[in-house]
């Protein structure tokens, strides 16, 4: 893991000063609340429905054991004893006091995090892959870049004031699985035919209001050149993106209004001078860094284990989540395993973990798994590397804390946003619609038969929860101050990212349930057999005969 | 502000974000029914002592009423839920709901 560099520990530590500070002299009264929340939101805390909110940045999802007993040490001490993984790989602590919030950031400051540059229009946290350095099929280790591009782009004088927020996710592995074609910037790193490695660009990805699957605008351009490109992109965008109007000012509009052939051409050429001016971080500073992201120290293990196999015969609890919620690691007789924070339960909301929680998947990076966990942009967490000699015992521990949950990727594993509990900008709430949801699909056989099912819900159309690229997207809608819900069917987030097309009207909260069980029982009758996913299925046969499902007695 | 409705004045407490509602006489409550509704004149007035106690409160706004300390339809969930607490646990209410049960389907239709 990447470890702060004395510049970096001392410049979280002073921007940690400045805001006890500023919260002191805006608790004096010394400053305005109009002078003093830029200042807040500039570290990360907000204010929502019912209180503060501290969104604090992790980097590419990646974190030490040491740094998850911290966030479980804050909920438990500053907070109500949890915090909301988010979509964006960060966590949000729903209701810290204002005086807290300088001590927070000291506390933060001590493990390599901080709140910088999760709000405000800058470069916000790069997202990545959460199997980076695990997955068998990753050509290049996205972390190394992910770090790269995190040290450049904080606190970059050129690019702190962009028209709006920007977005970049890089991947390196053939499967997507950090949605990067959703973002400003999308990353996919791949293998160039002399053996470099090469980046794929998107750019003008994004969601909300207009939803756009971000344009192939460079599919070979060496890697260690994407820092004078991305510079390209951005100079490119602050020209000529739209600081007039808020609901065009990201680059998705820009790239539309210009054309995707002529905003390439206007990269180009400007890359062409960056290249020369702002040619990136030299070779021996990538090799510094992807020093720290080295292949932990793993044991010449076999393929199989005979442990593993025989706890799989003797518990049919412990089969069902190894066959869901572990899966192929890159090296022989490991796993991957996805710690589910999606309890068929009405007392966690998708995403949350208590203190304790935390305490426990912590303990569980250090003992099982290099020190490692993750933070899935699915709002999981991860195990990266857990021998397989050890998954029973890993599964023992994280049943006892109710996270053990049979259902990575299933119908119940739900995308959801805040919504309306708790977000000052939703329309409609999505926790309970999701809680409900998961609740009709229950019966873990059933859902394992139904196999990959995506549902993504957001509480508005800023599409925090990803709707538009669910195999099922649900967006709440304001109808008369009622909570109304507009559904979307194909949406994607892979490497063959598409939008989900708008099925028919609106329906209310309580009919969304059966929509989606007569839905997915429609699926159920046309599959061609197991294999054929919900997705495949919906794109052999268009979405119309699902749309009909969905509708079929309302 | 709505003319001609009856309305409360609400806002974020500053130490802690917290919901809260003009009480009259300078003074701010947790709980929605301690509220004072107002007419446009009254609104007026607790407007501008709201504004000028920005050491106490942040974001003061009007909420419309359809009748006594209840939201106006156009707002309901919204101001239902900032007057409650989120929904989704009973431990995570506000003080004056903590003891209540789930939100019925009256309130939010989920």
């Amino acid at each position: 893991m990447y470890r702060y560099d004395e510049f970096d520990a001392a410049f979280v530590r002073a921007r940690a000063a400045e805001f006890r500070d500023q919260v002191a002299r805006r608790l004096a009264g010394e400053l305005s609340e109009e002078q003093f929340k830029p200042l807040r939101l500039m570290n990360g805390l907000y204010l929502q429905l019912h209180a503060y909110m501290l969104r604090v940045a992790i980097p590419y999802g990646v974190l030490s054991s040491r740094q998850l007993r911290r966030l479980a040490r804050i909920a438990r001490v500053y907070d109500r004893g949890y915090g909301h993984f988010t979509t964006r790989q960060n966590i949000q602590f729903n209701w810290p006091r204002l005086a807290d919030a300088p001590d927070i950031l000291d506390e933060l400051a001590e493990v390599d995090m901080h709140a910088i540059q999760t709000s405000g229009n800058c470069v916000r946290n790069v997202t990545s892959d959460h199997w980076a350095g695990a997955a068998p099929d990753e050509v290049a280790d996205p972390r190394v870049w992910a770090e790269a591009l995190r040290q450049w782009s904080t606190r970059h004088p050129e690019f702190s004031f962009l028209p709006r927020k920007f977005k970049i996710a890089i991947t390196g592995a053939a499967h997507d699985r950090a949605a990067v074609q959703a973002h400003d910037i999308g990353l996919h790193l791949h293998s160039g035919s002399d053996g470099r490695v090469m980046a794929r660009v998107y750019v003008g990805g994004g969601q909300g209001r207009t939803p756009f699957i971000a344009a192939l605008v460079r599919d070979h351009l060496p890697a260690e050149e994407m820092f004078s490109y991305i510079e390209a992109v951005l100079r490119v965008y602050n020209r000529h993106g739209r600081r007039d109007n808020i609901y065009k000012a990201r680059i998705k509009i820009l790239v539309a209004a210009l054309g995707v052939d002529a905003f390439a051409r206007e990269v180009e050429d400007e890359f062409q001078a960056t290249r020369r001016e702002a040619p990136g971080p030299p070779s021996e500073e990538i090799e510094r860094i992807a020093a720290h992201f080295g292949p932990p120290p793993f044991l010449d293990a076999p393929a199989r284990s005979s442990s593993f196999e025989q706890a799989r015969l003797d518990n049919k609890r412990f089969a069902r989540w190894a066959r869901t919620n572990t899966h192929p690691h890159r090296a022989p007789g490991y796993a991957i395993v996805t710690v589910s924070l999606k309890p068929i339960s009405r007392d966690m909301a998708p995403g949350d973990a208590t203190a304790d929680q935390m305490d426990v998947v912590a303990d569980l990076a250090q003992r099982f798994s290099f020190d490692e966990a993750r933070v899935s942009h699915e709002q999981n967490l991860v195990l990266p590397h857990v021998r397989l000699d050890d998954l029973p015992a890993v599964w023992r521990a994280l049943d006892e804390a109710s996270l053990a949950t049979p259902n990575h990727g299933l119908v119940s594993d739900i995308i959801a946003c805040p919504g309306l509990d708790y977000c000052d900008l939703a329309n409609a709430r999505s926790i309970p619609l999701a809680q409900a949801i998961a609740e009709r699909f229950d019966d873990l056989d059933a859902q394992e038969s139904i196999g990959e099912l995506k549902i993504k819900i957001s509480g508005c159309i800023n599409a925090c929860g990803h709707h538009h690229v669910g195999h099922i997207g649900i967006l709440g809608v304001d109808k008369r101050g009622g909570e109304f819900y507009q559904i979307l069917l194909g949406g994607r987030a892979d490497e063959r990212a598409a939008l989900g097309v708008i099925a028919g009207k609106g329906l209310a909260g309580e009919a969304i349930p059966d929509a989606i069980e007569r839905v997915v029982t429609f699926y159920l009758g046309v599959r061609r057999d197991e294999r054929e996913r919900f997705i495949d299925a919906l794109e052999r046969l268009g979405p119309e005969p699902f749309e009909e499902a969905l509708y079929a007695s309302v | 502000m709505w003319r001609g409705v009856m309305q409360v004045l609400t806002a974020n407490r500053l130490s802690d974000g917290a919901v809260v509602y003009w009480a009259g006489d300078g003074a701010w409550s947790r709980r929605i029914e301690q509220a004072l509704a107002l007419d446009a004149a009254q609104a007026a007035s607790a407007m501008a002592w709201a504004l000028g106690d920005d050491r106490v409160v942040v974001a003061p706004y009007f909420v419309a009423l359809a009748g006594a300390a209840t939201p106006d339809a156009r707002v309901r969930t919204r101001e239902t839920l900032r007057a409650r607490g989120p929904s989704v646990r009973v431990d995570y209410r506000t003080p004056a709901h903590a003891d209540a049960r789930r939100l019925g389907a009256g309130h939010v239709p989920v």
